[in-house]
């Protein structure tokens, strides 16, 4: 296609044939108008030299950052099921076949067998294994070495791609060496594009003629003489202008590659430079990004009828598009195999095999825009504080995050499912409702899913960063945090009252919270004000305690946004983003360890090479035995408070721990709570910032159940550290109790804040109104003390 | 090695299982007789006195209430024991390369087995160390204090942990 005018070079070569008797006074200029040009033609020879030879050193390496999700790691007593395998499988690109070939996987009933593709990771290279991995209803029971039958204590599948950072062409590719590209690949490509390859010196005259004359016999382009090296020089310009400079200088520039360079480097350039097709912006170079792009797998896994139809494109990569003209790419593919059969490449049964399978094209990919957005935002903030933009854009680096695509999955399902069912049954506007929701693993901080809005694919306002709304009730813990830090004045079980308040302002206003059910509740032990969320009780403590010790709580559980020092914080009038909120809530959910929310683990070269960890770090912010109290309070919360309503669908032996947030007219609903290998937090609300009839327990909570009921989660099963000790009391009392009196509770103490004094069973009604009578007092007279 | 000896944490575990399985079922059947009486709004009211037997009646009455709450699955459900095999792997995975002065790889080997047992006080222990190695001090006397939050009863590993912070406060200076 490339040559139909490749007459040229001959001409050159009638200047100066036959000429005898030439007049002297023209002689004269002769030689310097011949060295003058030489001189010309020299310089841009150089000029071309230079051009190329960059072209070739640099820009065939500009590569996007690849990143991608965690690897799904396997080993016995893992909380997975067979059919979260298989999804993971399946979005991997392996395909259902006899599980021994690499890239496949087989299921027979609980068992799924599979052939492991190599992987290198941080901390080495994850070699192709086949294995057998059993389950049962939520679990994986084992995992053995499918030709040894050894048991396996950990394998690990490569990670999904879930996104790539452009250069600003939007060119990608994957790079492939030339020693990992199947033989098949080379072969086909060198008989139908180049047979002489790696005869010529980068231009091959007979190609010309011979294409010449078939095009001439023809009538019309029925092939081309350019070789690999010109196709390759001209795929380095990406431009279509076919003028007879053009042509000129791809020749000229084709010989001086050849000349710097060997063959293998030329074809390994070729085979990843070569363009194969459009995905809107982004354009696919490289036959390691097609036979992705096309076909979901790895180059090295294509089958021949698939390396055919690939080879098949590079002569008109949109013309032949396998997905818009399959009639035309099978057309096209057929010819490439009948030409392999007469070179007597493949045999007539490999043909007639290659002849009946079908193209094979996985549907249109969403590959190029990730389907992570949300995700992919924190990603990049994280990035930018630690890379240049250029380098990320073209330095092929791989970025390796802590995105759980399972757990992202379910949440992403469980928002959006959840919102639909509330707006049906409350006659609401489809869509009026929104949400957002941050998961991660309690311990390591690493952020397992975002979701930044119901359109969970669409890049759009990213509600888990940037909503930052009030938060009702979240904020309640901190209160009751910096309590319990202080065991000589607060157990579990003091008694708080829960009675009307009022603040009055420096200027005159007055403020009157109210409980959610707008009653009083009269006296009641600290945990239970906790667990039902009274307002009253809790504005009491806090102001008690002071509002500016309060917040200092709230910072050293990792928000740092600077909040109003005013008692209506304690009522939640502070205003986080869910993924403020999900730090916050980190630390308590670690025990009083606080670890920066990570969304990237590890940061390699191209090559492989490791160029940063992110690292577990911890602080310890909080005393571990008060945090154990309020986590054993936040248990409670749910086993029998606001967030009763979990253990309606799941099992109470999870031991949820949690909170329920509702923010004035209804505006807000948020849940936060963790087991013991989640936390999450979710909100839900209106980007109108309009009442949606909600609680924290009728809509955020409804959807972090979901969530959890679709991953499977391990329960909670709270550690109680050193110098903590349990004992029955009788809530109401405060005073010790048996196990066998009906009122009786195990409740934790720190060391010497435990009650000494025990009651008889019930029989406790005096000690409740004598021990009620001096805290009341004294609250009373410490807010006339601040208020007056 | 003697810290790689799990079979104790199990014990352990198992007793705080069936122990947290009894604080729930005992609160949620305390919890629903102490809150029966709906208070009235009259604040500093204290609820009437109740007698041993009102509550002996009461009782009866407030069980059938909580029995109807679905309990799934069995409590008590005994962990998988595998999953120490594999943090074990790890583990000694983590040593060898730590021994071999690749403290790196033998941190991110941890990592990886904190993520499958995050309650594992040794594994935080052994983290720890390696920090101190490393020279990161605060990190090691973080993670010393994290393991020790979780290794009550563990005097041995306590002791390690509270020698991992004095050292690490030592050398900060």
């Amino acid at each position: 296609m490339a040559s139909k005018k490749p007459g040229h070079s001959p001409k050159r070569k009638k200047n100066g044939n036959g000429r005898g008797d030439t007049p002297p006074r023209w002689r004269r200029f002769v030689a310097p108008v011949t060295v003058a040009l030489s001189l010309m033609l020299a310089a841009y020879v150089v000029h071309l030299d230079i051009n190329v030879r960059q072209q070739f050193e640099g820009k065939r390496w500009a590569v996007p950052a690849s990143v991608y999700a965690r690897p799904l790691e396997l080993y016995p007593g893992q909380r997975l099921t067979r059919r979260q395998l298989v999804e993971e499988l399946q979005a991997l690109g392996y395909q259902r076949g006899d599980g021994r070939e690499i890239g496949s996987y087989r299921v027979e009933g609980r068992r799924v067998a599979l052939a492991t593709r190599p992987f290198r990771f941080w901390d080495g290279q994850e070699s192709s294994r086949r294995i057998e991995v059993d389950f049962d209803d939520s679990t994986l029971i084992r995992l053995r070495e499918a030709d040894s039958d050894r048991p396996l204590t950990l394998a690990r599948l490569e990670p999904r791609l879930i996104g790539k950072i452009y250069p600003s062409h939007r060119e990608d590719r994957i790079l492939v060496r030339l020693d990992e590209v199947p033989q098949a690949l080379t072969t086909t490509l060198l008989a139908i594009e180049d047979r002489r390859f790696y005869e010529h010196h980068g231009v091959a005259p007979r190609s010309i003629l011979r294409a010449i004359w078939a095009n001439l016999r023809a009538g019309r382009t029925v092939q081309g003489g350019s070789t690999l090296t010109q196709q390759l020089v001209k795929n380095f310009y990406l431009t279509n202008e076919r003028t007879l400079r053009r042509k000129l200088n791809e020749a000229i520039m084709a010989l001086l590659l050849e000349y710097h360079y060997s063959k293998d480097e030329i074809l390994e350039a070729y085979l990843n430079e070569i363009y194969l097709g459009q995905d809107g912006q982004r354009s696919i170079h490289g036959f390691g990004l097609a036979a992705r792009f096309y076909f979901g797998r790895p180059l090295q896994e294509l089958r021949l009828s698939q390396v055919a139809t690939l080879v098949g494109m590079v002569k008109g990569p949109s013309y032949y598009d396998p997905r818009r003209h399959p009639q035309r790419a099978i057309a096209r593919r057929n010819l490439v195999l009948r030409t392999l059969a007469q070179q007597r490449l493949i045999d007539e049964t490999q043909l007639q095999a290659a002849f009946e399978e079908p193209l094979g094209v996985i549907p249109g990919t969403p590959s190029g825009i990730t389907r992570y957005p949300a995700f992919m935002e924190l990603v990049r903030r994280q990035l930018y504080r630690d890379y240049r933009d250029d380098d990320l854009r073209s330095e092929g680096m791989q970025i390796f995050t802590t995105l759980d695509p399972l757990t992202q999955a379910a949440a992403e399902q469980a928002l959006d499912e959840r919102l639909n069912a509330i707006e049906r049954e409350r006659g609401m506007e489809s869509g009026v409702l929104e949400g957002a929701a941050v998961v991660t693993e309690p311990a390591s901080g690493e952020i397992l899913a975002v979701v930044g809005g119901r359109q969970a694919r669409f890049a759009g306002f990213n509600r888990a960063l940037n909503a930052i709304r009030p938060i009702g009730s979240l904020i309640k813990p901190a209160i009751y945090l910096t309590a319990l830090e202080q065991p000589e004045r607060f157990t579990l079980v003091t008694p708080l009252k829960d009675e009307p308040v009022a603040l009055r302002w420096p200027n005159g206003d007055t403020w009157s919270p109210q409980n959610y059910d707008h009653q009083s509740h009269g006296e009641v032990p600290l945990y239970l004000a906790l667990a039902h969320s009274y307002n009253l009780a809790t504005v009491r403590l806090g102001l008690q305690l002071g509002v500016d010790n309060v917040l200092s709580t709230v910072r050293k559980l990792g928000v740092y946004r600077s909040l109003n020092e005013y008692p209506s914080v304690l009522l939640g009038a502070a205003e986080l983003s869910p993924l403020e909120v999900t730090q916050m809530y980190q630390t308590i959910a670690n025990g009083g360890f606080r670890s920066p929310l990570r969304a990237i683990r590890e940061v390699l070269t191209a090559e492989g090479e490791p160029l940063q960890r992110y690292p577990l770090d911890i602080e310890q912010a909080a005393d571990p035995a008060a945090v154990y109290l309020l986590d054993r309070a936040l248990q409670m919360v749910v086993s029998e408070g606001t967030g009763r309503a979990l253990y309606r669908r799941l099992s109470p032996t999870l031991g949820i721990a949690g909170k329920t947030g509702t923010t004035d007219g209804l505006r807000d609903s948020w849940f936060a709570g963790f087991t013991g290998d989640r936390l999450a937090v979710v909100w839900v609300g209106r980007d109108d910032n309009g009442s949606t009839g909600l609680s924290g327990s009728s809509g955020a909570l409804l959807v972090w159940r979901d969530m959890i009921e679709k991953t499977g989660v391990q329960p909670l099963m709270l550690v109680a550290p050193e110098g903590i000790r349990q004992v029955w009391v009788e809530p109401y009392s405060g005073l010790r109790s048996r196990e066998e009196c009906p009122d009786a509770v195990w409740l934790p103490f720190i060391d010497g804040s435990a009650p000494a004094d025990f009651s008889e069973c019930g029989i406790s009604g005096h000690d409740r109104e004598k021990r009620g009578i001096n805290p009341l007092q004294q609250g009373i007279d410490l807010l006339k003390g601040i208020f007056q | 090695m003697s810290w790689l000896n799990d079979s104790k944490d199990l014990a352990a575990v198992r007793v705080e299982i069936v122990l947290a399985v009894i604080g729930v079922a005992v609160l949620l059947l305390s919890g629903c007789a102490g809150l029966q009486p709906s208070r009235p709004e009259p604040a500093v009211q204290v609820p009437p006195q109740t007698t041993a037997q009102e509550v002996v009646v009461a009782k009866p009455a407030t069980r059938p209430q909580v029995t109807p709450e679905p309990l799934p699955e069995p409590p008590a459900r005994p962990p998988a024991p595998p999953v120490n095999d594999t943090v074990l792997a790890l583990l000694s995975d983590a040593d060898a390369l730590a021994s071999a002065g690749n403290l790196d790889a033998a941190a991110a080997n941890l990592e990886r087995a904190i993520r499958i047992d995050p309650r594992n006080a040794r594994l935080w222990n052994r983290l720890a160390h390696i920090r101190l190695k490393q020279g990161r001090y605060a990190q090691a006397a973080s993670l010393a204090a994290k393991s020790s939050s979780l290794a009550a009863g563990d005097s041995a590993l306590l002791n390690d942990n509270r020698a991992i912070i004095g050292q690490a406060r030592m050398l900060r200076r």
